[in-house]
């Protein structure tokens, strides 16, 4: 690092378009990067803490609000850790409908994540056009559930509510909508000049970092590694259903958008699938508030990737301990390969596109270290540039 | 699998997922076992004050395997070498381990990371 030609960027911790702040200390060499610093905790609620004191139902709901886009994911790995210290099983019709909720998730967070990769390069039609779109598997969710966000449908034991036939019936022609407008988008993503100009070859993460770096989810995927849960470790009955784990090897943007746009047309087979073979039956069964002494593991492919989630009984209604680790505290390691050697322009549509729970480019400060004056810039003039 | 049992004693295993406790001092090894045995990628790592000493739960997977080693050490004086030069992937799990229960984590940066100045010091302390 030249020290005569070097600048530090401090990055965030605020945006206004996205939840989850994060600070990045970015140093540029003119307008390369040349490191990052970063820096969590803006968002810090304590949660870990706060499941502690609450018992095993309540700490569900406590769960639920951790994440706005998978809401879902989060409760149904905890369930399935509790399900595993109480050693219950829960009905077949319960499963397949929690796989439908989780991919139901899945396509509205990959929707969202296409609007806001367009919107980093400045592509405000597609922004919108995804962002309608994704409207399609929002009704859904809230005619099943009652909700947009938290749609609170899974508990110990099983789910809250049911999907009826006519439902069914709702959600099949739903898909084959989402199935065109997704076939739009691959092909607006890989042929339209003014998003791969932006996406061709910028942000790349070697197969060899992002297995170095445990990256996990889609950027792991992109970057050509086999990773997704749901085939290589199958929970629920994702073993009874037929589906492609997408992977993709230019490990640049594009290849992440690729990849999240057609895991999603294997979305919309499983939920098909799972409408298809949900036998009639029991929703959950009752399961006793006294959790057994005992420790258990669980995981899930959430839409950003592996969630992880330990749960220890001391044989109480309070779990002794709850360790969560979200997907994207795994990613965000892996972003200083990625930036290393970009140009600061290309750093918003980078840092969107691990897909986090933060973003930053909302006020920057510009320091120029061989005159100690510093600017400060606003997200537009980052995106001017 | 069989090879799980050089890394200490199996005390659980549940489906897939293998429990594993090693005494503290034989983490190098075990890492080692670990790399020698392809295993790449880590999860995530625990803490846990037992009111007794701190456990430490170092959670790694492949495919469908999770094998979780467990290490206690001194609660008054928590320290523990860090497991980035052999994991890279485990330096915020490491930060945020020494952020909540005050474990001194030796050959990284214990700076802030997570909590700010304000916060009680290790939060999920049991004191």
């Amino acid at each position: 690092m030249n020290e005569d030609t070097c600048y530090t960027l401090p990055l965030g911790p605020q945006h206004p378009a996205l939840v989850e702040p994060e600070y990045l200390k970015v140093h540029l060499d003119g307008e390369t990067i040349v490191d990052v610093e970063i820096n969590l905790g803006f968002m810090h609620r304590g949660i870990e803490k706060a499941l502690q004191q609450r018992t095993y139902q309540q700490d569900r709901f406590l769960i639920e609000k951790i994440c706005g886009i998978c809401s879902s994911i989060h409760t149904l790995t905890y369930c399935n850790a509790i399900e595993k210290l109480l050693d219950v099983e829960i009905p077949e019709r319960a499963k397949y409908i929690r796989m439908i909720i989780a991919e139901f998730e899945r396509i509205h967070s990959h929707m969202l994540w296409v609007g806001i990769a367009a919107y980093e390069i400045g592509f405000d039609t597609v922004f919108q056009m995804s962002w309608r779109d994704r409207e399609l598997v929002m009704e859904l969710l809230e005619d099943l559930s009652g909700n947009r966000v938290s749609y609170s449908m899974n508990t110990i034991g099983g789910v809250r509510r049911d999907i009826s036939r006519t439902m069914a019936e709702k959600i099949r022609t739903t898909m084959d909508k989402i199935d065109s407008k997704l076939h739009h988008y691959i092909d607006v993503f890989v042929n339209d000049s003014t998003i791969t100009k932006r996406t061709k070859g910028t942000g790349i993460l070697t197969k060899k970092d992002a297995i170095r770096y445990s990256a996990i989810g889609p950027l792991a995927r992109a970057s050509g590694v086999s990773c997704d849960l749901r085939k290589k470790a199958p929970y629920l009955l994702y073993d009874q259903v037929d589906f492609k784990e997408i992977t993709h090897s230019t490990s640049d943007v594009e290849s992440r958008a690729i990849v999240r746009l057609k895991e999603l047309l294997e979305s919309t087979k499983i939920i098909r699938q799972c409408l298809h073979l949900m036998p009639k039956g029991e929703l959950s069964i009752k399961v006793p508030d006294i959790v057994p002494e005992g420790e258990a593991i669980s995981r899930g492919e959430a839409p950003r990737g592996e969630i992880f989630y330990y749960a220890r009984s001391d044989g109480t209604d309070k779990p002794y301990r709850i360790k969560i680790r979200t997907p994207t505290l795994a990613n965000i390691h892996p972003l200083q390969p990625m930036l290393k050697g970009q140009q600061l322009a290309d750093l918003p549509i980078i840092v969107a596109s691990i897909d986090p729970c933060f973003s930053c480019t909302d006020r920057v400060t510009l320091l120029d270290t061989r005159t100690g004056i510093s600017k400060t810039v606003d997200e537009a003039y980052l995106k001017k540039l | 699998m069989e090879w799980l049992k050089t890394l200490g004693k199996i005390y659980k295993t549940d489906r897939n997922d293998y429990f594993i406790k090693t005494s503290h001092k034989d983490i190098p090894k075990a890492l080692q076992i670990l790399k020698d045995n392809n295993i790449t990628h880590i999860s995530s790592i625990t803490g846990i004050d037992t009111k007794k000493d701190i456990e430490i739960i170092y959670h790694f997977s492949k495919d469908k395997n999770t094998i979780n080693i467990k290490t206690q050490i001194d609660r008054n004086t928590p320290e523990t070498k860090t497991i980035t030069k052999e994991f890279p992937g485990a330096l915020l799990f490491e930060k945020e381990l020494a952020e909540m229960l005050g474990v001194k984590i030796k050959g990284i940066k214990n700076e802030h990371l997570i909590l700010s100045d304000k916060s009680p010091l290790y939060p999920l302390r049991r004191d």
